[in-house]
């Protein structure tokens, strides 16, 4: 019999092990800077599943999604469901013994804080099971016997909208125990700010068009009867949202600066707005940053750096992560303006001479990509373009070029576009961030929209965003006000599609808005990658995407959980 | 005694792959099928078959390019014995040496050819102490020198399945290592295996045991006691001097520089240094055990034995990778067993086990396994006399008891509730502002955990034909074992256990019969001799129990049937077109179905394939039937011997990289082919019963074909001639004339 093991009796007998059972509970925060090996560290699929981006290899799970060939029985459905609930469990068991710790070692001001932060992860998530799975089993503060008959196992999902309360109240409740600042000042740990965007963000996914009166999933029902959701609209759940996201601005970046949006500046305003928008990304916990799981492994150097065959090996990449082109075409024009209004000046076909604002010289480039807004800039490497390290580098993705298909059909772009944005110049260990406060401006003007058509403060988030970004404000000179509240929204959108891209938001928002139906069933197109000179600026269909709006909105729960549990049911269509 | 034999090795069978030209069809076709362009032009395939430029137009058998064909192994022995009146000895020594098959690069400066030599030992000494004491020490063990290659040979070889013939050359001249990824990626695997440095491991083991046996007889006629003990003990050690060269590609656009040169690129930055590192392991182990035995004869009819005996082990790992494992591995118990005998007609037998375990509570620790077996040599009874010309010898016998298991399954000290302090951790702060945390959780979780039981039963008989030329012995035999270790398997994930609990959970039940015909040597005229013997064994095991939650329809069910049973999908054919898809059960819900993908089979009739129709689909890969027979024959000085083997009732679910075309999990340009690609369904020869499925590119295209399902199990039984023996003896005259005892000269396979 062992002896001088240490037991479950003894954690919190002493302070380095009670952190670490903490740690522990953190672990299971997702690190989606880890994408491209789906699961490690909880990552997802939610860029490469987006119609943003394409991965060329064909491991990441997101290629089961794009097609529509993912199944109740594949292995990352299990693991998301599985870990999260683990860390869920872990949090729990945190929580019933950390007022009992040793006193000594573990004082009581720790203790409410560390419970709170225990509180608020399991609320966490909770939130990233409701995200994707849709309604789900709340375990409340009960920890399951293992030994427990699974007969006596009677737990159902709980409705949507208990779910949100849940995670509201949790995140309120974990909130008031909590300091703006980080616990002992390490970057990471819970804050109010960060209970606050969560609640936030868990009340826009209620108010939104998926769950708040979908009509679509009437009989999407427990084995009782009892509905998962509401099929009646309500408008009061926007107003709702709307407030969340405007106490948020009011509490962490009016009556305090907790927060702010990230500028730098420039006396060129194109290129201070360029810098601004990339550094957002680079500067690791910047003001705009509200939460992120820190220092944590992160593969977007080779992800998102091309191929550069020749070069030391710290400047070569895969840049297998491809942005496509609806993506590209999704920028503004340097004036604000869509590239489908005739008066934004973009050109389809042909070359000229521009100079990109990382670009020490001109160069020839393809129309297309020639006075695009900055956050073009920040987000695409085309071909032709000057590298953003190192010297004197050009990314070719031509046939022949150096990062063209002729050096690796693996490391290499699917689309002839690779995704730039955040791409660091090494690979350290980093913070992948999960939210940012462009996202709650854009969150408020869209749901105050919703519930408050007309209201004043649309308009002023919104254009703090594009001010940011340096294009042109709408109602200002030259660019007219959205004229109502459907051209409002169409243009919140599309600023968010910009502004938020390849930030695993995308993803959600085109299944909260119902429109993935129509955005991930569709060819995905980019340069052509097998020619070279004129032949590579080709449009191509690079895949074709199929979306089964009857099953794919939600995960599907993994197919064990609904054999063993009857009262578990599983999600419309799967 | 001095003997030294020489052999050679060669791989009995190796995978065929596919050629570079026929690969790059396959792979075009593969693509063109999902939709993509096609990889190679007609430029490019041309140019590989004409076989112009090998650095330009690789095609590569790597196989071939890793492995010789044959290998030499050899092996010597000695050994002695002797003695006096009071003492012998016994001792031995061998030496065995095999080399691999792996090639080497005879241009480095150091040896990485892999090879490995054994030198053993064994010395036995037997002393009598007294007319009634007597010790007994022996020694044995052995020292093993192995070098290797920098990196694991197995890695190489796998990598082979991961390195298509037309990614790069074997190698570039000057001895540049040719190379894809600056991550590393589909390493060249002829490079891996003699660039990459070289590995030496030491290995010695000792195994020690000394027994003084005391006659007590002067106490009580027929009582004899004895104690053992042994110690044995391994230690290895690893010197490694390993490397990782720079790799280089040629480009394929601009091959040649205007000078002539080959315009290699640079892929990813290595050294030619060797780096040094080192690595050991160890255990050793313990043993005791302390015994009485007692002998007694009455009269010429009864005969009673007695025996008792104590015993305990311990084993440590010297270098284990956790406090659970580091803990000494602890078996103690106490066994007796009684017998009788009358008159070599009635046999009986009690004898039971009380044995302990670490891994179960104290007061659940000992487990009190009981067994009888009775025997009756009906052959011996008077009424048998007139048979025995033909029956010569007949018995029959049943034995019923129980053993125990204390191993508590892949799990120690299942009782206790196990915390995990390498669990996940985290690290907070930001640049070099941090500060981290390793993570601690429950690892596993405790629960009330005994002995597993298993209940045996074996009736046997034994009976020899016409003088004992005969003999042939068979048992049929049933064994249930109950309170099997299992890990939970019907937990939801929502109660967010760290790792799934073990348990007594598993009853599986055990039937089968075997048996050994023996035909003992007989002549057949005057120099020829002939001799047979066969045995089989059939086995068959059943799930009774096992944790899992009932099944929502019968076939879906895992008891009932064996242990290790595949479950899957049952595949009925290919699809032969999109109308045959149209008018078949959906199967949208396993991914996107096409022309040439498999058919699957509708089991509950809802006309929808999903997770409801998998149900049992192999038996899994042990054999319930293995048999074996051979014969020898003499005639004169010359003797021909032969076995064969066979095995029944397994099959394999092949699976894994590699088996389905350009569906690697890594990604579908790193598939390799085996030349079964060739017959696959295609528009042009829809054949349903293809060995593949339409060729898909990539992991979404493959996904209908790549669920686990009756379409990838395949038999395994087969018979072999495992051993010919061929050989002439020398006459004894000329023998004598060498200064030999005997001599002969054989051929053995």
């Amino acid at each position: 019999m062992p002896d001088d093991v240490l037991t479950v009796d003894d954690i919190f007998k002493s302070r380095a092990n009670t952190d670490k059972f903490l740690a522990n509970v953190y672990s299971y925060l997702p690190s989606e800077n880890q994408e491209r090996y789906t699961n490690t560290n909880q990552s997802g699929v939610f860029v490469g599943a987006s119609d943003e981006a394409v991965y060329n290899w064909s491991f990441p799970y997101s290629t089961q999604l794009n097609s529509s060939t993912w199944a109740k029985t594949d292995g990352a459905i299990n693991n998301w469901w599985n870990n999260y609930y683990r860390g869920i469990r872990n949090a729990t068991y945190f929580m019933s013994k950390i007022d009992s710790a040793n006193a000594l070692e573990v004082p009581e001001s720790v203790k409410i804080s560390f419970k709170a932060e225990a509180r608020a992860l399991r609320a966490m998530y909770y939130f990233f099971l409701v995200r994707t799975y849709g309604p789900v089993v709340i375990t409340h503060d009960n920890l399951i016997d293992p030994g427990v008959d699974v007969g006596n196992l009677k737990e159902a999902r709980s409705p949507i909208d208990t779910c949100i309360e849940y995670i509201v109240s949790e995140l309120d409740a974990a909130s008031a125990n909590l300091n703006y600042t980080p616990w002992n000042g390490e970057i990471g740990r819970i804050t109010k700010g960060a209970c606050a965007v969560f609640k936030e963000q868990a009340l826009m996914l209620a108010a939104s068009p998926l769950w708040n009166g979908n009509t679509a999933y009437s009989d999407f029902k427990n084995i009782d009867g009892t509905p998962l959701l509401n099929t009646t609209y309500d408008v009061a759940k926007w107003a709702r949202a709307a407030k969340a996201a405007k106490d948020f601005i009011d509490e962490f970046t009016i009556n305090r600066t907790d927060y702010a949006l990230y500028k730098e500046t420039n006396s060129d305003p194109f290129m201070a707005a360029y810098l601004s928008c990339r550094n957002v990304h680079t500067t690791e916990w910047n003001k705009e940053w509200i939460f992120a799981r820190s220092k944590t492994g992160s593969y977007l150097r080779y992800d998102r750096t091309p191929k550069h065959v020749g070069l030391a090996a710290d400047q070569q990449g895969a840049g297998a992560l491809g942005a496509t082109q609806a993506m590209v075409d999704a920028y503004f024009m340097k004036n604000g303006r869509p590239i489908t209004d005739p008066l934004s000046g973009y050109v389809a076909t042909g070359f000229n001479s521009f100079k990109a604002p990382y670009d020490p010289s001109s160069r020839t480039t393809y129309n297309q990509w020639i006075d695009r807004e900055p956050r073009f800039y920040v987000g695409i490497t085309y071909n032709n373009s000057y590298w953003l390290y190192g010297s004197n580098i050009v990314t070719n993705m031509e046939f022949a070029g150096n990062s063209g298909r002729s050096q690796s059909t693996s490391d290499v772009s699917p689309t002839g576009y690779i995704v730039r944005k955040a791409v660091p110049q090494t690979e350290t260990e980093r913070g992948s961030p999960l939210f940012r406060l462009a996202q709650v401006y854009l969150d408020y003007a869209e749901a105050l929209n919703e519930s408050d058509p007309g209201n004043a403060d649309i308009l002023k988030y919104l254009n703090e965003i594009r001010t940011r970004a340096g294009v042109a404000i709408y109602g200002g000179a030259g660019l007219p006000a959205p004229a109502d509240q459907d051209a409002m929204r169409a243009a919140i959108r599309a600023e968010r599609r910009v502004e938020l891209a390849f930030e695993t938001v995308r993803f959600f928002d085109t299944r909260r808005w119902k429109i993935a139906e129509v955005t991930n069933n569709a060819p995905i197109y980019g340069m052509n990658m097998t020619g070279n000179g004129a032949a590579f600026y080709t449009p191509t269909i690079i895949q074709q995407r199929v979306f089964r709006k009857e099953r794919d909105y939600l995960f599907p729960i993994p197919n064990d959980e609904v054999l063993v549990n009857k009262n578990v049911v599983q999600n419309p269509g799967w | 005694m001095f003997n030294y034999n020489q052999g050679i090795t060669a791989f009995t069978k190796v995978p065929e792959l596919m050629d570079g030209v026929s690969y790059m069809k396959l792979r075009n076709e593969a693509q063109v099928n999902s939709g993509m362009k096609p990889e190679y032009s007609n430029n490019y395939i041309n140019g590989t078959i004409k076989q112009e430029d090998p650095y330009l137009y690789p095609d590569v058998d790597w196989m071939e390019a890793l492995f010789g064909n044959t290998a030499m192994n050899r092996r010597a022995n000695f050994s002695a014995r002797g003695g006096s009146d009071f003492a012998n000895y016994y001792t031995s020594l061998a030496y065995y040496e095999e080399e691999s098959l792996l090639n080497t690069d005879a241009l480095q400066s150091y040896d990485a050819s892999t090879r490995f030599r054994r030198y053993n030992f064994t010395t036995n000494v037997s002393m009598d102490w007294t007319k009634t004491t007597k010790f007994e020490l022996g020694v044995q063990g052995y020292v093993t020198q192995t070098n290797l290659p920098g990196i694991n040979p197995e890695e190489a070889f796998a990598n082979v399945m991961q390195t298509n013939p037309v990614l790069y050359p074997i190698m570039y001249p000057g001895g540049i290592v040719p190379g894809v990824s600056s991550a590393g990626a589909q390493p060249n695997p002829y490079a891996q295996v003699t660039q990459t440095g070289y590995r030496n491991v030491f290995g010695n083991q000792i195994y020690s045991n000394a027994r003084l046996t005391q006659d007590l007889k002067f106490w009580v006629p027929g009582l004899s006691a004895s104690v053992m003990y042994s110690f044995d003990a391994f230690n290895s050690h690893t010197i490694g001097r390993t490397r990782n060269r720079s790799t280089y590609l040629l480009n394929r656009v601009v091959p040649y520089l205007d000078n002539g040169d080959m315009n290699l690129k640079l892929i990813s930055q290595g050294t030619n240094d060797l780096a040094y590192s080192r690595e050991n392991n160890g255990r050793r182990a313990n043993y005791f055990e302390a015994g009485l035995n007692y002998t007694k004869q009455w009269g010429s009819a009864h005969n009673v034995t007695g025996m008792m005996l104590f015993n305990q082990r311990e084993r440590v790992e010297a270098f284990a990778g956790s406090v659970t494992s580091s803990l000494p591995f602890r078996n103690r118990g106490v066994a007796a067993r009684g017998t009788y005998s009358y008159k070599d007609k009635y046999f009986g037998e009690v004898n039971f086990g009380f044995n302990g375990s670490e891994n179960f509570l104290p007061g659940k620790k000992y487990g009190f396994f009981p067994a009888f077996g009775v025997g009756w040599v009906v052959s011996n009874e008077d009424f048998f006399e007139p048979l025995k010309d033909v029956v010569s010898f007949l018995k029959v016998r049943y034995s019923d008891g129980f053993v125990g298991d204390g191993s508590g399954g892949n799990r120690r000290f299942g009782f206790l509730t196990i915390v995990n302090t390498g669990a996940g951790g985290y690290k907070f702060g930001s640049g070099t502002q941090t500060t981290s945390f390793g993570g601690t959780n429950i690892d596993s979780y405790g629960t009330d955990i005994t002995w597993a039981k298993s209940h045996k039963q074996d009736l046997g008989l034994e009976f020899n034909l016409f003088r004992d030329k005969l003999t042939v012995v068979t048992d049929v035999f049933k064994e249930r074992r109950s309170g099997v270790f299992l890990q939970r398997q019907s937990l939801p994930g929502y109660v967010g256990l760290n790792s799934d609990p073990w348990g007594n959970f598993g009853i599986i039940e055990n039937k089968g019969i075997d048996g050994t015909i023996t035909l003992n040597p007989i002549n057949i005229g005057k120099d020829l001799n002939i001799d047979f013997r066969g045995t089989f064994s059939y086995n068959k095991d059943k799930v009774i129990d096992n944790d899992m939650p009932p099944q929502p329809y019968d076939y879906m069910e895992r008891k009932g049937v064996n242990y290790l049973s595949y479950f899957g999908y049952v595949a009925e054919k290919l699809f032969t077109d999109q109308a045959e898809i149209d008018k078949s059960p959906n199967q949208s819900s396993l991914g996107a179905t096409r022309p040439g993908d498999i058919k699957y089979k509708d089991l509950n009739g809802d006309n929808i394939i999903d997770a409801n129709d998998i149900t049992r689909i192999g038996n899994g890969d042990v054999p319930n039937f293995v048999y074996g027979f051979g014969f020898n024959v003499s005639w004169k000085q010359f003797y021909a011997g032969a076995f064969f083997r066979g095995v029944n009732g397994a099959d394999r679910l092949i699976n894994g990289d590699g088996v389905i075309p350009f569906n690697n999990s890594t990604g579908p340009e790193r598939s390799n082919l085996f030349w079964q690609a060739e017959d696959r369904w295609t528009e042009e020869n829809p054949n349903p019963h293809a060995f593949y499925p339409r060729l898909g590119y990539g992991a979404a295209v493959n996904k209908m074909n790549s669920y686990t399902s009756s379409w990838w199990v395949k038999d395994i039984s087969f018979i072999r001639l495992k051993t010919v023996d061929l050989g002439y003896n020398l006459p004894k005259t000329v023998a004598k004339s060498l200064k030999m005892k005997s001599a002969r000269v054989y051929f053995r396979v």
